[in-house]
């Protein structure tokens, strides 16, 4: 078979405003000038939130952080990937350049097919709806038809083990139920691409092997799933591939065991 | 500039949204969905008795009662529209930065999700005219092109609103200003026909303003349907909603970045 890209990044970059203040004032003279322009300092500071001169993005600044600098690589239809890195590598901000949640500060990135992001359980879920009434919203929000929501219904309902629940508000869950119901959700979306950041940190053991069981059935479907984790025994168990973030730069990519290697070895 | 087709992909979303936010309203409570009608007939008998029997304010003839709530309709779906819009990017913060979906969608759920409210306050003003006797004209038939108008200039306002509260969290601020400054500004507690003719098309600037005397001229009778008024009105929301839309589109790709 062809190997097919469904994910192309491009040279990815993205650059975020730190929001560092001035100096305090010193004296009162300085402490009354300082108060009555206030609100010019803080329209200005707000203004350039989203913009970023040329000399900055070139040589940098105090003021500015690279999230991801100049990433680039390929994910062939049905590869699952492993991302890892240290906290501030800058997968989640990947995951949400490849999501359209942002646009990259340059570079691109192309993804061919039908993409789910789950950055974190329970999006979309409205405390005051009803578990019945959840899994409708959340599974919309995240990209699945009224159809196919219904279809599944009442898998959600067996995996997340809240059979006697379904009509209670969510609010009233307790937060095992709640996370499980949520990750129910998230489990049984179908789309060609699933973007999944750290879903193995919550829920108890027994619901973590689940969780990863369902991760391993949907790659055997051929589906393209990339995963960011920081168990390293789990990346080398279930993902082909790995790439390895640091401070926002591509350190390695590769076969799993090998990136991993280096990565434990760092 | 706007990718309808995308819109159309995602109208399942919007239901959703939709059906999230009229069921979530009245959510434990006692009265449930009495409260669409609580306000307005409280502010109604308020009205009445301070600013018509007392301060004896004109009402082109009409009982006070049937008077103010024929506003009170129009402006509580505006004003309820332009707060929850106006906030709604904020409120769904943790959405915004973590799933992709047109931005569009959340300003645009409460225009719709008032729709239900409206409906029941419409019946109630039903009901009250009939206690007073008072039959709707044959006007009537342009409520729809006027509840259209509503709409569209309560959206226009709201994605406004909701795009700048994005960057500047001073907008949920002035907002219930803006609203009263903006009940002011249109006929709610006194007839168009107060202004002075020659001030009243520039008045009419003002969408709210034909929505309102449009209604009681097509359900109370109270003057000759004004279309000149209307007619501005009209093209006022649709430049309000059409820079709206521009402006949001302009901006929606900060959202995740900076709210």
């Amino acid at each position: 078979m062809m190997a097919n890209p469904v994910i192309k990044a491009h040279e990815v970059s993205k650059c975020y405003r730190i929001g560092i203040t001035n100096n305090r004032p010193t004296t009162l003279r300085e402490t009354i000038m300082h108060g009555i322009s206030t609100p010019v300092r803080n329209l200005n500071r707000l203004r350039r939130l989203t913009k970023f001169t040329g000399e900055e993005l070139l040589s940098g600044g105090e003021d500015i952080i690279w999230s991801l600098r100049n990433v680039s690589f390929e994910v062939n239809e049905g590869d699952v990937l492993g991302i890892v890195g240290s906290n501030g590598a800058g997968k989640s901000t990947l995951f949400k350049i490849l999501s359209r949640v942002t646009e990259p500060t340059s570079g691109y990135a192309e993804i061919n097919g039908r993409l789910s992001c789950l950055l974190e359980a329970g999006v979309g879920f409205h405390p005051e709806l009803t578990g019945r009434e959840n899994i409708y919203l959340s599974g919309a929000v995240l990209g699945m038809t009224k159809q196919e929501i219904k279809t599944k219904f009442d898998e959600i309902v067996g995996f997340a083990e809240i059979e006697k629940f379904v009509n209670t508000p969510v609010k009233r869950f307790s937060s095992g139920m709640y996370i499980r119901l949520a990750f129910a959700v998230a489990m049984h979306l179908e789309p060609d691409i699933l973007l999944i950041d750290e879903i193995l940190a919550v829920g108890d053991t027994a619901f973590q092997k689940k969780c990863l069981r369902q991760i391993e059935s949907l790659a055997r479907e051929g589906r393209t799933i990339i995963f960011v984790s920081h168990n390293n025994d789990v990346i080398k168990k279930i993902c082909k591939s790995a790439l390895w973030l640091k401070n926002g730069r591509l350190v390695k990519t590769g076969a799993a065991d090998e990136v991993i290697k280096d990565y434990e070895n760092m | 500039m706007i990718d309808l087709k995308e819109l159309t992909n995602y109208k399942q979303l919007l239901y959703f949204l939709v059906a999230k936010e009229i069921k979530v309203r009245y959510r434990q409570t006692v009265l449930g969905g009495l409260w669409v009608v609580i306000q307005p007939f409280f502010l109604m008998a308020v009205f009445t008795v301070f600013l018509g029997n007392l301060a004896k304010l004109p009402s082109d003839g009409i009982p006070y009662p049937v008077f103010y709530f024929s506003a009170m309709l129009a402006w509580q779906y505006f004003a309820g529209t332009i707060t929850r819009s106006g906030n709604s990017l904020i409120i769904n913060m943790k959405l915004i930065s973590r799933v992709y979906f047109p931005r569009l969608l959340i300003p645009l759920t409460p225009s719709l999700a008032g729709l239900p409210d409206f409906s029941i306050s419409f019946m109630v003003l039903i009901g009250i005219m009939l206690y007073y006797h008072i039959y709707p004209t044959v006007m009537i038939l342009f409520l729809p092109f006027l509840v259209l108008l509503l709409v569209l200039s309560a959206s226009g306002a709201g994605l406004f609103l909701a795009a700048l509260s994005v960057k500047y969290r001073d907008i949920p601020m002035t907002i219930p200003f803006i609203l009263q400054m903006w009940m002011f500004a249109s006929p709610v507690v006194y007839p168009a026909s107060m202004v002075p003719v020659k001030y009243r098309l520039v008045y009419a600037l003002n969408p709210v303003a034909g929505v309102i005397e449009g209604f009681r001229a097509a359900l109370l009778g109270t003057i000759p349907f004004p279309w000149h008024i209307i007619l501005v009105s009209a093209i006022a929301s649709i430049i309000l909603l059409i820079s709206g839309l521009i402006y949001f589109q302009q901006v929606e790709r900060f959202f995740a970045d900076i709210i």
